[in-house]
């Protein structure tokens, strides 16, 4: 497991600091359903974020972002580690083995944001009931008051609050993602989740909704962890970027430095495969060999070792650990601080 | 604060339905407004929706509607043809008219044969024999009839001489509302299991599973014949009524799997649904997330497979009857007057009474196009 | 039905292998009727990579389906041409043998069978949809070779395991028996191009063949693409709304906007030099990985329009920038050129009109 060799200093700017945090699924197989083994969606992940930032979580399919952020917050159960929140009255609190009666006082302050516009709100409810559910169900408002707050977290999400008595149906994609985005911000959180949040929108719709992003984080001092694949976005709203392979974090640094000068052989090829929006940027990616790594049986040692030109011997050995190579710049490869790897412009910048 | 820039084109009152309504209206209707309009476009449907209205109407009125009274006989009328009528009068006069009947037994074939006589008049809003309107007050109003000695047989007579049409009309009170109550216990059987089944799974689900499972491997009739074979006979502490509620409760308890296992299907995609994690995260509790989240959306497919299982339970309730296993005498539905048809030389010689089968025909039909048009409406999408 | 083939005399030096003119191609549903293609003219080049770029509903799937002919019930094209130019491939260029009427052949016809498949290939998005789960890919690429060439099943199964090692399928020997869902999606995509590949046709049409995939496996397949157009010839028309692979994969590009083409440039000029207030919106609101700028993007306003409203005037015209009250939500402007091949349909660069509507 990527445990780290340093722990994270839980100061008061830290809002959550995650350790050795692994979900698994069992396989099943048989008349029984006897359990013959795991995938392991989440193997031993550790990120933190500070408190106003935004941490980008990127990794191609399989990886366990996804897993990892519904772990976070709970709707998965993870099978080990620590999830520590900074809660506003309660102090640090570590979320992984909570029940659900103890996670009751947390869950106003991490929320979520989910990627499929159409299937993230009932479409048997309106507008008005999906926004202000949150609200109901901890009884923080009812009657008009109730009516009042809904209207002001539409208006904030930039829609007119006459729609609170609109059905899902009537709205576009991104009008319903911003919908979705008034509901997580009912409740007034502190860490939002951020799963895929502009995926399924049209290219022209998703600067709109980013652009909203953005301003509600410093009007509402709101932290994010914004999971995602596509890498020009990440680096467009993220101050810190972590990269995810098989269920492994294999770096986490300041956007700039991982975009610029990864450390990690899987990061550089991510970088190098990304098609840059420049005609005068056409350059060969680097090849791969072989498939991704089979979560439910992965390779020995570095998980990404088969496919990694700079691998050596002690990589199918040894498994590497996530660490501090120098400027919080934290990677989980042997080799870190010898190779010298491109970044997305293709040298060393 | 963020305003979402509107564009200058107004795309409110653009029209958006076959039926006119702007966008703006069509926004605001809920999932089962869109469903009843989807509904109200599908002819088929509607012509199966008016068409059970009116024959739930003629039911309910049938004491009103039928000239005679259904259990009487009429020792002279033994398997009467139906009642001619005739559109003179017996001077030529326009009016609507029948004749009188009179008996004879040929000694020839040893048969009663019927020669009509004189023309009467047929009269409306005739005083006869007196029953209970809708079980509630006591009248002896008719739509229409003959003067007394003369009886009106729109359907002709069975063996013992009684109005066929009138008991096809009140033997359809019992087929058309066995179906309903059948359907309502369907309904929660179904519900609870395969909610039940789809938002905890597990455990739970497999053993439910295993249960529904066990249960449709009986064949339905055999089941349904052994499960009314083994009432009791009625008798003063078990009435007719009680045999009736027994019976639909039999033919539910064969037929609320196929509902169970739709909705186990439907609640696993909804409590998958990121709909249902939001609400999780929220801090929801599980009634409350199947009470306002799974049930809603499940509700448009419960009443889709309820009205598609009436048919099946009208066919079921007449089987029984046929087979002599049903209703207890004197209690009749269509079953029952078919039953009383079984002989191939009697429906030669007397054809009308097939007449129920006509009418079995045709509710079932009706319930059959009511859901199908209902599933389209619901899930356009499905096949 | 007439076919219009007719050889030319004399073979003229042609570069357009396609030529779509002005078609119009509607759906006719309960709710309206769906102008999804509008007036849509493009002229593709031979022997190049032609990008159409759009969003959502700006009907660059349509376009290439009209010209396979696949639009089916309740769609149907109202109106216009489309141009199959049969070219030779010559020192200098290409000469043009026999001109095809594409619209004038029956959809489903021998002749349009013959060229759907044969000479113009169609890859999708969605692999797993695309390739028919209950047969092996050897199979399907053998369905395709044996309906378009000369050749029996033992030949066909050698051009197949051929053509999979040409997309750099690792152990073609064994993938050409084993069925799409043992396949990863990198695997199948690559299986689709063989596919497509297999009767070496003129123009290949890509409908965002990337979008699924993983960007590592993305970049290898883009990389494939464009070798084999090179070695080939082909022609590659490439649908995508990603404009980071238009910039990567195209020589010249088609912007597409609710039905209609609103501008034509080459690679650089669409994104360097763009005209059409669209087109620059477009560039201004997408993050670009690797310009190191922490600008805030610039979203059009507004929302694409529901295909079943009438706009008159320019379908661009409630989200523009440069709006001219009067002018662009009266008539729609003509397409003319703006450079060197370069055109863009906008009132800001012409008073024309269109002729036709």
């Amino acid at each position: 497991m990527s445990e780290q060799t340093q722990s994270i200093e839980h100061s008061d700017d830290l809002l959550l600091d995650v350790k050795g945090l692994k979900t698994h699924f069992p396989i099943k197989k048989g008349l029984f359903r006897k359990v013959v083994g795991h995938v392991k969606a989440v193997d031993g992940v550790n990120l933190h974020i500070y408190k106003g930032d935004t941490l980008g979580l990127v990794g191609e399919s399989g990886c366990g972002k996804t897993t990892a952020g519904r772990t976070i917050i709970r709707l998965l159960n993870p099978v080990d580690g620590e999830i520590h929140f900074n809660h506003p009255e309660l102090g640090w609190l570590d979320l992984a083995h909570m029940n659900r009666q103890e996670l009751a006082p947390v869950r106003r302050y991490i929320q979520m944001i989910f990627q499929d516009p159409f299937s993230s709100l009932n479409p048997r409810l309106t507008v008005g009931n999906i926004v202000g559910e949150p609200l109901e169900i901890n009884h923080i408002a009812s009657g008009s008051e109730l009516t009042d707050r809904v209207a002001e977290l539409l208006r904030v999400v930039g829609m007119r609050p006459e729609y609170m008595s609109r059905y899902p149906h009537a709205f576009s994609g991104g009008q319903r993602q911003r919908i979705g985005i008034a509901r997580a911000l009912a409740l007034n959180p502190r860490l939002v989740i951020c799963d895929e949040p502009v995926s399924a929108l049209d290219v022209s719709i998703q600067a709109q909704v980013l652009n909203l992003l953005e301003d509600l984080q410093s009007d509402f001092d709101l932290t994010y962890l914004f999971v995602a694949h596509d890498l020009s976005v990440v680096e467009h709203i993220s101050s810190r970027v972590a990269v995810m392979y098989v269920g492994k974090l294999v770096e986490l640094a300041q956007t700039e430095e991982l975009y610029y000068s990864p450390k990690h052989p899987y990061t550089e090829a991510l970088m190098a495969a990304v098609p840059k929006a420049d005609p005068r940027m056409r350059d060969r990616p680097i090849r791969l060999p072989g498939e991704v790594a089979n979560p439910a049986n992965p390779p020995p040692g570095c998980y990404f070792h088969p496919r990694c030109r700079y691998a050596k011997d002690v990589c199918s050995q040894e498994e590497p650990q996530l660490r501090d190579i120098g400027d919080e710049h934290w990677a989980s490869c042997h080799f870190a601080e010898q190779l010298s790897l491109r970044g997305v412009l293709g040298t060393n910048a | 604060m963020v305003e979402e820039k509107e564009s200058t084109l107004n795309q409110e009152d653009v029209v958006v339905t076959e039926e006119g309504l702007t966008r703006g209206e069509a926004a605001e209707m809920s999932q089962t407004q869109l469903m009843v309009l989807r509904f109200r476009r599908n002819k088929l449907s509607m012509l199966g929706l008016i068409m059970l209205a009116i024959i739930y109407t003629l039911v309910a009125f049938g004491n009103f509607l039928g000239p005679n009274d259904p259990m009487s006989q009429n020792q002279n009328y033994l398997y009467g043809p139906p009642s001619q009528l005739s559109l003179r009068g017996p001077n030529g006069e326009f009016g609507l008219y029948t004749y009188e009947v009179s008996t004879e037994l040929d000694i020839d074939t040893f048969k009663f044969v019927f020669a009509p006589g004189e023309k009467i008049p047929v009269r409306f809003f005739v005083r006869g024999d007196s029953y209970k309107l809708l079980g509630l007050f006591q009248t002896d109003l008719h739509l229409f009839g003959a003067d007394a000695p003369n009886r009106i047989y729109l359907f002709g007579a069975d063996a013992l001489g009684r109005d066929m049409f009138t008991r096809v009309l009140i033997g359809g009170q019992i087929s058309m509302t066995v179906g309903l109550l059948g359907v309502l216990l369907t309904i929660v059987l179904g519900s609870l299991f395969g909610a039940a089944s789809g938002y905890w799974g597990g455990i739970v689900d497999d053993v439910m599973q295993r249960i529904i499972e066990v249960i449709s491997c009986f064949p339905q009739i055999p089941l349904w014949a052994a499960l009314a074979a083994a009432l009791p006979k009625t008798s003063a502490s078990f009435t007719m009524l009680h045999r009736y509620f027994l019976i639909t409760v039999i033919l539910s308890l064969v037929s609320w799997m196929g509902l169970a296992r739709q909705l186990r299907g439907k609640v696993m995609a909804y409590s998958r649904a990121d709909f249902t994690s939001a609400a999780l995260i929220a801090g929801a509790s599980d009634f409350r997330i199947i009470l306002k989240h799974m049930l809603p959306n499940a509700a448009s497919h419960i009443v889709v497979v309820a009205a598609l299982a009436v048919p099946g339970m009208i066919m079921g309730e007449t089987a029984l009857s046929f087979l002599g296993l049903g209703l207890s005498r004197p209690m009749f539905s269509w079953g029952v007057l078919i039953s009383e048809a079984q002989q191939i030389a009697v429906i030669i010689q007397h054809p009308w009474l097939m007449i129920p089968a006509v009418a079995v025909i045709l509710a079932v039909f009706a319930f059959s196009v009511l859901g199908d048009g209902l599933r389209d409406a619901v899930d356009p999408y499905s096949i | 039905m007439n076919n219009e083939a007719t050889a030319t005399t004399e073979p003229v030096n042609v570069d357009t292998i396609l030529s779509i003119r002005n078609i119009h191609t509607y759906f006719y549903t309960v709710m309206g009727i769906s102008r999804a293609l509008n007036g849509v003219s493009l002229d593709v080049p031979a022997g190049k990579v032609m990008g159409v770029v759009g969003e959502s509903g700006c009907g660059k799937s349509v376009t290439m389906l009209s010209a396979m002919r696949l639009v089916l019930p309740p769609g149907k094209i109202v109106k216009g041409d489309i141009i199959l130019n049969r070219l030779q491939k010559t020192n200098g260029g290409f000469k043009l043998r026999e001109e095809i009427n594409i619209t004038q052949l029956e959809a489903h016809g021998p002749q349009m069978r013959s060229i759907r498949g044969g000479e113009m290939a169609m890859i999708f998005q969605e692999p797993m949809t695309s390739l028919n789960p209950s047969y092996t890919i050897g199979n399907q690429i053998m369905e395709a070779i044996l309906l378009h060439q000369q050749v029996d099943e033992a030949e066909a199964r050698t051009r197949a395991i051929n053509i999979l090692r040409r997309v750099e399928m690792s152990n073609p020997e064994s993938v050409v028996d084993r069925y799409p869902h043992q396949l990863s999606g990198g695997m199948r995509q690559r299986a689709m191009i063989a596919m497509g590949l297999s009767c070496t046709p003129a123009i290949l049409v890509a409908d965002e063949p990337t979008t699924a995939l993983d960007v590592t496996t993305e970049a290898e397949i883009l990389q494939l693409m464009r070798e084999l157009q090179e070695e080939m010839g082909m022609t590659i028309i490439f649908i995508t709304h990603n404009l980071g692979v238009v910039a990567q994969m195209c020589d010249n590009v088609s912007v597409m906007y609710l039905g209609r083409v609103v501008e034509e440039a080459s690679i650089d000029d669409t994104f360097y030099n763009p005209q059409h207030p669209y087109t620059k919106a477009l560039l201004n609101s997408i993050p670009r990985i690797g310009s190191r700028s922490k600008k805030r993007l610039e979203p059009i306003k507004g929302v694409v329009p529901d295909p079943y409203a009438q706009i008159t005037g320019c379908p661009f015209y409630p989200r523009c920038t440069s709006f001219m009250a009067g002018k662009c939500d009266k008539q729609v402007p003509a397409m003319v050129s703006v450079g060197e091949n370069q055109k863009a349909r906008c009132f800001l660069y012409t008073d024309e009109v269109e002729a036709d509507e």
